[in-house]
């Protein structure tokens, strides 16, 4: 706990994203029991007037159809938060066991993995999402899915790098000398020994999915509306700029200082590590 | 008695986030005229720590407390920053454990020692100075190498110091230093990562160039077997501590200090057969440990009460023999 | 391993023995536009052969560039030899892919560096107990081996579940030893086991090691550098020089009266805790070891040697008996000692 609150960077960090984080977990988990905490039903329109400037009855505004724009922006955050938290997630688990094992391996095996990594790796973002959305329809499901699918490669060429460096370790001598097979070798060391680094390196990429997922959100290839996320009600307000700022530039903040949040935080992390 | 280097009660402290260790703890000792003196110590005896005060390159995490270090009458330590570097390289020089470190890897070694030669020029004042030609600069770079005896010193000046051995980076390093005329060279463990023949090889140097100029050296090290054959005067460290200084004739015929003595029978010289290895007990404090009293108390076969009481001071107890042991305090 | 090489020394006592063994690395250039030249090898091992008796210790002598560490690596299969034989117990040791089951089952290794052999992610309990996981299924008899293993090498046992950086450079390196012992193996490899050490610790761990060697009858296998720690472990002693024996035999023999001009300079630059009988100074050997990719014709040394002739820029000297068991590779053998 002393490490925690010593360490500048990894207590704002926290503090920021934790913020958020359990916002949207109490939010998610209430919703999935039916029980509404936020002040206004995200849903309804007409609780207020339309328009209405940020106020202490309506935190964040009014948007064009009365909706509680605080409300739904609490909506909106276990969507945001959970998608970029499972891409990251599944991008983390397959890139790591990726990569790890090509770079223990070496010689083809490394060559070929890495080569399928980088056509991976070129596939654009935009041009897929649209295409999916194209074939399948739009929805959150599926945007997620397209960047599940290209996002592990920035994890497989990191751990690597990573695994390049650890097996000439002598600890991984070792192991081989006392007959350890692969596999043992592989999970038991390599990757352990990449693990804290790769986390970190996850913490603050939750942040840059986020911002990937919103902006593909946002060209409204995402939300089916009514439902909210962050990016499609960053389009969805961007009519309003000049008439009712607060309605764009709102949620466009929460984005960003969801980023801030886990980035610092991943800085701490960062900070941490090298005491150790 | 002709001293080039008289350090008095320094102590020096380092801090990190959760505490301070204190790796200089009132040292003082002298560096005679053209003598060699090693000072040597196990890790974490502050013996680097020492080095880097006099040089004045202390990293910034650490602090001076207290203590002087005179360089031919003048307090280096009272003197602001640049004036300090007026001393640095050219009166004081120092060279490194690990020369590739201390040689930028993107120049090649003639353009390091053009450069440390086109320091020294441009330093004289005075308006009949001309500058120096790069050439010329380049042929004092040879003859400096050559003074070095290295192989082939043209190919070498050519060269970058990856592409060079251990045991030449470490010449290269010292062809710089010879690029002033230093009175003082403190080499800190410079042949610790060499060869045995290596090492030889570049103490033998050392040695010759300091009968040939009248410098002094301060060797620092960890090997006391390599002082008994290089060192003038031996002062050994124990935890920040000097514990026990004399020449090194005297240290290895007649050593005081008990952890002297036990140190000399932690050193391998025959067959397991005839010699028995007498390891020491314990462990060395930690850094950041604050022991009361003599910090060799815990581990030592003579401690007596006071040890662990009090903190026993350098003594003068033979001519030129001091030490730091309550057992010889009369 | 099969059966029909069984190799048994005269004595029938041999437990490690190494014949002729040859390790070359290929330096892999770029493509090579004009015309195909010849292969280029780093020639680390050149044909060297040893054997390691029970509960014994044979020092393999060094500078850099000797190739004693590849030698070890390749005796235990991490980088299998080219050509040339390993025999254990009379066995013999194929190349067979990754580390045979007889090395892992009787040949520990103790590394040099005592923080890269330890995984700093593992705890020291989980670090010793690693050798045991394949013979020793059962975790509380594993339990039981780790925390006598501790024992054994002075380890209090509330060190169990700590990291090794938490721990001293000594004390990790005891950790390395009780892994290398746990698995109770015949032979231990010990590379550069102290170099990283100071004075005092370094002395408690080769007397932790002699201790061990009485308690468990293991043989040694030392690569060092540091003549004075294999003066004082081994029975027997080979000096390495660019890839090849250039003396061996019994170590009070051949440090008492070395007979090779480089065995010569070694022990004269070597720093004795003397002052009296200053030796270093006196190296007159100028130059540095020589390259692997290309070594001088004949005799290795003799660019830099102070008895080399014609004929040794010629010939390379075979390894020739000198005095009884000590054998040496110099032409000029009987004029130096």
């Amino acid at each position: 706990m002393s490490v925690v609150v010593g360490n500048k960077a990894l207590l704002i960090g926290s503090v920021i994203s934790g913020v958020f984080v359990t916002a949207a977990l109490v939010e998610g988990i209430s919703d999935l029991f039916g029980i509404t905490l936020t002040p206004y039903n995200p849903l309804t329109q007409f609780v207020g007037n339309p328009f209405e400037p940020p106020s202490w009855a309506h935190f964040f505004g009014t948007d064009e159809l009365g909706r509680d724009v605080f409300s739904r922006i609490l909506a909106a955050l276990p969507t945001d938060l959970s998608v970029s938290i499972a891409i990251v997630s599944v991008a983390f688990t397959f890139g790591i066991t990726l990569g790890a094992y090509a770079g223990y391996k070496g010689g083809l095996v490394d060559e070929v993995l890495m080569r399928i990594t980088d056509a991976f790796f070129a596939l654009p973002a935009i041009i897929l999402a649209i295409a999916i959305t194209i074939i399948l329809g739009p929805g959150i499901i599926n945007i997620m899915y397209v960047l599940m699918l290209i996002w592990w490669p920035g994890y497989a060429r990191l751990a690597r790098g990573m695994a390049l460096r650890v097996r000439h370790q002598n600890f991984i001598e070792a192991a081989r000398l006392f007959g350890s097979g692969q596999a043992r070798i592989l999970f038991g060391h390599v990757i352990p020994n990449l693990l804290f680094i790769m986390l970190v390196y996850a913490t603050v990429d939750i942040g840059g999915v986020m911002l990937v997922f919103a902006g593909l959100s946002y060209l409204g290839l995402a939300a089916v509306p009514p439902a909210p996320d962050l990016g499609s009600m960053v389009n969805g307000y961007q009519d309003y700029m000049l008439t009712a700022p607060w309605l764009p530039i709102i949620p466009g903040l929460i984005i960003a200082l969801v980023v801030v949040g886990f980035s610092v935080l991943g800085d701490g992390l960062q900070e941490v590590m090298e005491l150790t | 008695m002709d001293e080039v280097l008289r350090v008095e009660g320094l102590s020096v402290e380092y801090f990190s986030a959760h505490r301070t260790a204190r790796a200089v703890d009132g040292v003082s000792l002298g560096i005679p005229k053209g003598k060699m003196v090693v000072v040597v110590g196990e890790s974490g005896c502050g013996k680097s720590t020492l080095g880097l005060s006099i040089i004045g390159l202390l990293p910034r995490s650490s602090k001076v407390l207290g203590g002087s270090v005179f360089y031919q009458g003048t307090d280096l330590l009272s003197l602001k920053e640049k004036e300090r570097r007026m001393f640095r390289g050219t009166e004081i020089a120092m060279i490194f454990q690990e020369p590739l470190t201390s040689l930028d890897p993107v120049y090649r070694v003639q353009d390091q020692l053009i450069e440390a030669i086109q320091v020294r020029e441009s330093r004289k004042k005075g308006a009949n100075t001309r500058r120096m030609s790069n050439e010329e600069a380049r042929q004092e770079a040879v003859e400096l190498l050559k003074r070095t005896r290295i192989p082939d010193p043209d190919h070498v000046c050519m060269r970058y110091p990856f592409e060079l051995s251990g045991g030449m980076r470490q010449r290269v390093m010292i062809a710089m230093v010879l690029a002033e005329r230093p009175s003082l060279l403190i080499a800190d463990e410079p042949t610790t990562a060499l060869d045995v023949t290596t090492q030889a090889q570049v103490l033998k140097l050392l040695k010759s160039l300091m009968m040939e100029s009248g410098a002094s050296v301060m060797l620092i090290t960890h090997d006391l077997a390599v002082a008994a054959e290089v060192a003038d005067e031996v002062v050994l460290l124990y935890a920040g501590n000097v514990v026990e200084v004399a020449s090194v004739f005297d240290l290895f015929a007649h050593p005081l200090h008990p952890y002297t003595s036990a140190l000399l029978t932690c050193i391998p010289v025959g067959p397991k057969s005839r010699t028995r290895l007498k390891p020491i007990p314990g462990r060395l404090p930690s850094l950041g440990e604050r022991t009361v009293g003599c910090k060799f108390a815990n581990r030592c076969s003579h401690a007596m009460d006071i040890c662990s009481r009090q903190t026993p001071q350098l003594m003068e107890v033979a001519p030129n023999h001091k030490v730091a042991c309550f057992l010889y305090d009369k | 391993m099969t059966s029909d090489s069984l190799n048994l020394d005269e004595e029938g006592k041999a437990l490690l023995s190494v014949e002729n063994l040859v390790k070359h690395f290929e330096i892999k250039e770029g493509l090579r536009i004009r015309g195909r030249k010849a292969r280029r090898f780093v020639r680390a091992v050149d044909g060297v052969s040893l054997a390691v008796e029970k509960k014994s210790t044979v020092a393999v002598v060094g500078e850099s560039g000797s190739g004693k560490s590849t030698l070890a690596r390749a005796i235990m299969m991490l980088d299998p030899p080219n050509s040339g034989r390993v025999y254990l117990n009379g066995r013999l040791i194929s190349t067979t892919r990754g580390v045979p089951r007889d090395v892992s089952d009787n040949i520990q290794m103790v590394f040099q560096d005592p923080d890269s052999s330890l995984d700093p992610m593992m705890s020291v309990a989980g670090c010793i107990a690693e050798p045991l996981h394949r013979t020793i299924p059962d975790e509380t008899v594993r339990s039981a081996r780790v925390r006598e293993a501790m024992e054994t090498v002075g380890l209090p046992e509330d060190y169990s579940s700590s990291r090794p950086n938490r721990l001293s450079g000594g004390e990790r390196q005891r950790v390395a030893v009780a892994r290398a012992i746990a698995p109770r193996p015949k032979l231990v490899i010990l590379d550069e086991p102290t170099s990283a050490l100071d004075a005092s610790i370094q002395a408690q761990i080769l007397t932790l090691l002699l201790d061990l060697q009485e308690k468990y009858s293991l043989s040694y296998l030392l690569i060092t550098h540091n003549i004075a720690v294999a003066y004082y472990l081994s029975d027997k002693i080979l000096v390495m020089y660019a890839g090849r024996v250039v003396e061996h035999g019994p170590t009070d023999k051949v440090i008492g009266r070395p007979r090779h001009p480089y065995t010569i300079t070694l022990m004269q630059a070597i720093p004795k805790p003397d002052p009296t009988s200053r030796t270093l100074l006196g190296v007159e050997v100028e130059g540095e070891v020589p390259s692997a990719i290309e070594p001088p014709p004949g005799c290795r040394f003799h660019p830099r040697c102070p008895y080399a002739q014609a004929v040794c820029s010629r010939e390379d000297p075979p390894l020739r008996e000198i005095a009884p068991d000590q054998f040496v590779a110099c032409h000029f053998a009987e004029q130096t000692g």
